[in-house]
This record gives C-alpha cells, sequence and structure tokens, in this order.
C-alpha cells in the first residue's frame, strides 16, 4: 500500500472518530446529535451490510442478493436468544452470549446461500440469491411462535459494556465506526492472502483456477461465509439500533437498497459501500422536505439513475475521474 | 508417469480425439500436428477441463477419468494453456504468490532468478504485460505448482526468435529438475529442440511417433503430416 493512501486513511479515521465532539461546534447540539445517531450511524450500519455485497463482487464477481437477509439472520437469532426482548421467545442469553450466536447463524446462512448457488452465475446468481431472501423473509414473516410473524421483536436494547450502554448515541457510533473499520482492514488485509488471490483469480478465469489446483466451489463457498460474517455484523448493529426487527428489514425493499448503496458508491472498492450508504441515507432522510413527501422515492431514483448515468463504476469512480482531470490539467 | 490409452473424446456431433493412445516418461515428448487436429482437446482431456468419452488416462498409476481438474493439479499435472491466461486484474507478484509452496524446489525466487523480466514486471498487471512476458509468468506458474508432469500448449506461438530461444532453454532444463514434459508444437524446431521422441498428430489420432532427429531430417514425412515447405520454420 502506498504510504499515501495509510496517511489519507489514518486522517479520514481520526475524523471520523472526532465527528462527535466537532459537529456541535459547527451546528446547534440536537442537530449534530441527529446527524451523528441518524445519519451517520445509520449510514455506517447500512455500510457494513452493503460491503458485504460489495466484498462478494469486487473480488469474486459475485452479486448476491440475500446480504440483507443474512443480516437479518443475525439479527433475529440475536432478538430470539437475547435476555429482555419482547415477545420472549427464547431469552435467557446475555449480549455477550446471542451476539457471537447472532454472528455464527449469520456465517452459516452465508455458507449456506453459497453452497446452494454454487452453479450459477450472472443473472441466474442474482435469481437463485433473490429466491432465497424472499423465501427466508416471507417464513419469518408467516411464522409467529418463532418470530412474532409480522410484528417482529422489540426491545432489543443492546448491552452496556464497562458502564457504557449501546443507547448511548455517541457510544453507538463509536462501536459502529470501529466494527466498521475492523471489517475494512480485515477485508484489505484478506484480499492479498492466497486465499484472497484465488477469489480473483476465480472472477478472472475460474477454470483457469481450477487448473491451478484450486477448488473453485470451495472457495466460492468460503468467500460467501465471510461475507455472512459481515453481513451479520452489520445485522447485528442494526438490530440494536431499530431497539429489535421486524420482517420488512428483510423484505424486498432492504435488499434493493442494499443493492443501490453498493452500486452507487461503487463496486470497485471496499470502501464504495460506506459511500453509497451515506449518499442514500442522507437522500433518504431529507428527500421527503427537499421534493415531496409523498413522492421522496421518486428522488432517491432519479439521484441513483444520475449517478450510474455518469459513472457506470458509481461514486469512488467520479472521484477517480476527477483527480485524472485535476492530474491532466496540471500538466 | 502419463499413460492415454485409446482415448475418445465428443463435442456433441463432432468426435475430436478419436483413439489417442501416448506415453510420457521421464524424457519429454512432443506432440506436433497441424490446426483443429486435437491436440489443445487432449491437453484439456488430461488435464480434466474436457469430458472424456472413452479411454483412460493414468497418471502415476491412477485414473484421472472424471476427475476434477483441481484434483488432477494436485496429483503432480499442470497445464500452460494455449493463449497463456493469466489473470488480467492480479499483478505478476500476486500470480505467483497464488501458486507458491514454501520452500519447494521451485519457488517465487527461483522464478525470479530464472525469469528477470518477470522481476522487473513484478508489480505490473497480468493485461499489461508483452505475449513474451505472459509466456513466462504462465510458464512460471505452472513450474511453482512444483508438478511431476508439466504440459504445454503452444508455448512459442507468437513470440520473438529471441524469447523462442529462451523459452527452449528453460525447457531443456526441466527434466532435470525430475519433471515430466509433454509439449504440444506448431514450431517444429521448438518441439524438436526439446524433446527426443514426437508425436504426429492427425484429425484425433497420433499417425506417427519417432524420435525427433528422424523427423527433423526427412521432409517428405514433414510435407505429408505436418504441410510444411522446403526448409521447414
Amino acid at each position: 500500500m502506498h504510504s499515501r493512501t495509510v496517511t489519507w486513511s489514518l486522517l479520514s479515521a481520526l475524523l471520523l472518530l472526532a465527528l462527535p465532539w466537532l459537529l456541535p461546534q459547527v451546528m446547534p447540539a440536537g442537530q449534530a446529535q441527529f446527524w451523528i445517531a441518524n445519519i451517520l450511524g445509520r449510514a455506517i450500519v447500512f455500510g457494513i451490510i452493503a460491503m458485504s455485497l460489495t466484498f462478494l463482487a469486487t473480488y469474486g464477481g459475485f452479486i448476491s442478493l440475500a446480504q440483507m437477509m443474512v443480516a437479518g439472520v443475525a439479527g433475529y437469532t440475536l432478538a430470539v436468544f437475547a435476555e429482555g426482548a419482547v415477545p420472549r421467545i427464547v431469552g435467557g442469553l446475555g449480549y455477550g452470549a446471542a451476539i457471537p450466536l447472532g454472528l455464527l447463524a449469520a456465517t452459516a446462512m452465508g455458507l449456506l446461500v453459497g453452497a446452494i448457488s454454487m452453479r450459477t452465475r450472472d443473472i441466474y446468481l442474482l435469481m437463485i440469491t433473490l429466491a432465497l431472501a424472499m423465501g427466508v423473509f416471507r417464513f419469518i414473516e408467516t411464522n409467529i411462535a418463532w418470530f412474532n410473524g409480522y410484528e417482529g421483536i422489540r426491545n432489543v436494547v443492546g448491552p452496556s459494556v464497562l458502564g457504557m450502554d449501546f443507547r448511548n448515541t455517541f457510544v453507538f457510533y463509536h462501536v459502529a465506526l470501529g466494527t466498521a473499520a475492523l471489517l475494512y482492514i480485515g477485508i484489505i488485509y484478506l484480499v492479498r492472502t492466497p486465499f484472497g488471490l484465488v477469489l480473483q483469480g476465480i472472477r478472472d478465469n475460474p477454470r483457469r483456477v481450477a487448473a491451478l489446483g484450486y477448488s473453485v466451489a470451495l472457495h466460492r463457498t468460503a468467500a460467501f461465509g465471510v461475507a455472512g460474517f459481515i453481513a451479520g455484523c452489520g445485522g447485528v448493529l442494526s438490530t440494536i439500533y431499530n431497539i429489535g426487527i421486524s420482517p420488512g428489514t428483510i423484505g424486498l425493499g432492504g435488499t434493493v437498497n442494499v443493492l443501490i448503496m453498493s452500486v452507487i458508491g461503487g463496486l470497485g472498492h471496499p470502501i464504495g459501500a460506506f459511500i453509497g450508504s451515506l449518499i442514500f441515507t442522507v437522500f433518504d432522510t431529507f428527500a421527503a422536505t427537499i421534493y415531496d413527501r409523498d413522492r421522496f422515492n421518486t428522488l432517491i431514483g432519479l439521484v441513483f439513475l444520475a449517478i450510474v448515468l455518469v459513472s457506470p463504476d458509481g461514486a469512488i469512480g467520479i472521484g477517480v475521474r476527477l483527480r485524472r482531470l485535476l492530474a491532466a490539467s496540471r500538466r | 508417469m502419463l499413460e492415454v490409452r485409446d482415448l475418445h473424446v465428443r463435442f456433441g456431433q463432432a468426435h475430436i480425439l478419436q483413439g489417442v493412445s501416448l506415453s510420457v516418461g521421464e524424457r519429454p515428448v512432443a506432440i506436433v500436428g497441424r490446426n483443429g487436429m486435437g491436440k489443445t482437446t487432449l491437453c484439456q482431456a488430461v488435464m480434466g477441463l474436457v469430458a472424456t468419452s472413452e479411454g483412460g488416462i493414468a497418471f502415476g498409476g491412477r485414473r484421472l477419468n472424471g476427475m476434477p481438474p483441481y484434483r488432477i493439479a494436485r496429483r503432480g499435472v499442470a497445464l500452460v494453456p494455449q493463449g497463456r491466461r493469466t489473470f488480467p486484474s492480479l499483478s505478476v507478484d500476486e500470480h505467483l504468490r497464488l501458486v507458491a509452496v514454501p520452500g519447494a524446489s521451485w519457488n517465487i525466487e527461483r522464478v525470479y532468478r530464472t525469469f528477470p523480466r518477470l522481476a522487473e514486471r513484478r508489480r505490473n498487471g497480468g493485461a499489461e504485460l508483452s505475449g513474451g512476458e505472459q509466456q513466462m509468468l504462465a510458464i512460471a506458474r505452472a513450474l511453482l505448482m512444483n508438478p511431476k508432469l508439466v504440459i504445454m500448449d503452444e508455448p512459442s506461438e507468437g513470440l520473438a526468435p529471441v524469447i523462442v530461444d529462451q523459452l527452449i532453454a528453460v525447457l531443456r532444463g526441466l527434466p532435470a529438475d525430475g519433471m515430466g514434459v509433454l509439449l504440444v508444437e506448431q514450431n517444429l524446431r521448438v518441439a524438436t529442440e526439446v524433446a527426443e521422441d514426437v508425436a504426429i498428430m492427425v484429425t484425433g489420432r497420433i499417425a506417427a511417433a519417432m524420435p525427433a532427429a528422424r523427423l527433423v531430417g526427412d521432409q517428405e514425412l514433414q510435407r505429408r503430416y505436418l504441410g510444411v515447405a522446403a526448409g521447414g520454420r
């Protein structure tokens, strides 16, 4: 990695860490809190889920529509087992046990999605992952005994670690930011290992990878498992953020939103997921006031269309092009 | 090492391999023949990349038919495919790290010593290399698997003459490492300088097998099987 990239990454990380103290300097305290919790916190949480899709798409060439569902599996596992959730379905577990259980369930679901979709690619992979997502969604929505059906499970308040309560906006923001940073660094590291290289080889030419002695099926499935774990982290955080989970979260709307975030951010690099989720969250939050309460989806659609038309590789692509223009004009 | 017995491969109606029998031992073997005779299909069949309909392929006494390519590769067969097939988005160094086995006879350092040009281009992507560099990379990638048998499909195709000489030198050194070599070539000079035994393939069969020296000396044979004008290539 270039040293300049490292410097820039460290600077942006510091800036993001300090934002809860910097924002109140430039806007009223209430508004600053709203930005930290409802815009940035939410963008980071959804960015993690979108990054699980970006990881698969960027390095393996697999577009999976099941990532929101996998995140939901983690969220539901947490809600079913965590003590204090309403209604009590199993309960009895502290967050220290329920959260790892949720992550485990999401990883297992990721592996399962990978194993089922092993022999498909392109549009067929898209359809089979969408079908799996909708199947799980309908199953959860109609199952009262295990998932409380349409109403979902409430009061998943999250843990309190060393006296720091997850309900505190700043604590949640920093936990989400830290999780996102660790997962991001983990991906950057993973893609340089032989496993990551095999994955990129599969994207370029699966037959060649097989002839080099690697099982394409095994590596594909493992990649879906890794993506499942990442999506699970996002699912746990989003469930705590929303103080519960309902089937609507993992329905068609949620599934498509994650795809939109990944695409407008750009599928060329994992950071695109976070850029996309930030753009999406800002418009999702303010569209009703900017445009029209009943037609805010139109505005999001137009923004999506504009970005994809201007730059097929999303917001990162715009950045790359701007930098090239600047460099060219300087010459 | 490699025993191919009466091998047939069909693509739908097309009968590509019509009973190929061939064996490769310690000494390098070259297969020559015109375009469309089934040479590439034979390479792919041994590697498990195409399905065989009849006949047997055995490697080290073990039947390979029906085995997935990655298992065949792990048993010690490496293929340098026609057209190189490097990964466009991986750098030279990443290509090598993908297959390198630490502590093996062929390792990344030895590759960079043998192919200094690759060391200079280690940060470049697979799509940014010249044809000769891509060929070196494809060969290096195969050698790093430390195979017992390396199959090369038209390695000299599209290379400048000076690069071809380098290629011949590398290939001649492989038996000293205990590697078996099956070389498929249209370039008669490469085939006969690397291998002592030459098999000629015509419409999906091995039409003749002979010492390389005999094919080099017999222009009538060359004209009949290869359609090469007097003087050769």
